[in-house]
């Protein structure tokens, strides 16, 4: 599979738990775990799911009963 | 902006996500027609790490709230959706208080809220809902939308913000 390199800056709490993962066998990689992190949240945040929500909002807020 | 004809208000259960665009946006007393505002507590903490004057503001009052045990089949959504701590108290806190509105700005929580049966909505929702229950005029919602992209952290595409823009714009017209 094709790969690109993406350089990020991670809060130290955020990479102590990817180490700890790592470390205990769980993933062969950080690599591993942020790319598998970053696949569950992009399933969740389709472009076309959050804009149904948006809509959802507006449909709520305009002509909701509550 | 007097409100004259009172919809049904009831109990609303925050995450983290509103309390704090909210309060980015100095609308937080848009939530003082709810009943009642809970805030279990792992979401509390968070807000309290990360906008602290949100939390403890004295112009709204939120209920601190202790999440029950996640049910079984609860607990398997919010792992299937990997819902981090506050959002799982969130959801715990709606599955005993049913009727609740659950308010939060995340995709992944509103899609497990979707699927237990709980109604959910986010902050834009609660900023136009402002219209209609007259807390603020159509003018005075449309001027916040516009300050969402530079005054908060809500991320929305701009395109579709502005669009939301003209139909609040449309609507009121």
């Amino acid at each position: 599979m094709a790969s690109k390199t993406v350089q990020a800056e991670l809060p130290e709490k955020i990479y102590d738990q990817i180490k700890v993962l790592v470390d205990e066998g769980w993933f062969t990689s950080d690599k591993d775990v942020i790319t598998e992190a970053l696949r569950r949240f992009l399933e969740t945040h389709k472009p076309e799911l959050m804009a149904k929500f948006v809509r959802e909002d507006v449909e709520w807020g305009l002509y909701g009963k509550d | 902006m007097e409100r004259t004809d009172a919809a049904p208000i009831q109990t609303a259960i925050l995450d983290a996500g509103p309390i704090i665009h909210l309060d980015e946006l100095g609308c937080l007393p848009l939530l003082s027609d709810f009943h009642e505002l809970l805030v279990p507590v792992a979401v509390w903490k968070e807000v309290e790490r990360h906008r602290p004057s949100a939390i403890s503001a004295d112009q709204i009052t939120f209920i601190k709230q202790q999440a029950p045990v996640l049910s079984s089949a609860l607990y398997a959504l919010c792992e299937a959706f990997n819902l981090d701590r506050g959002e799982r108290e969130a959801l715990a806190v709606c599955h005993i208080r049913a009727g609740a509105i659950l308010f939060t700005d995340d995709a992944a929580v509103r899609l497990a809220a979707k699927a237990a049966g709980v109604r959910a909505y986010g902050t834009l929702g609660i900023l136009i809902r402002a219209i209609r229950q007259r807390q603020r005029t159509p003018a005075e919602v449309i001027r916040m939308l516009e300050q969402i992209p530079s005054q908060t952290t809500l991320f929305i595409r701009k395109s579709l913000l502005q669009k939301i823009i003209e139909e609040v714009r449309a609507s009121s017209e």
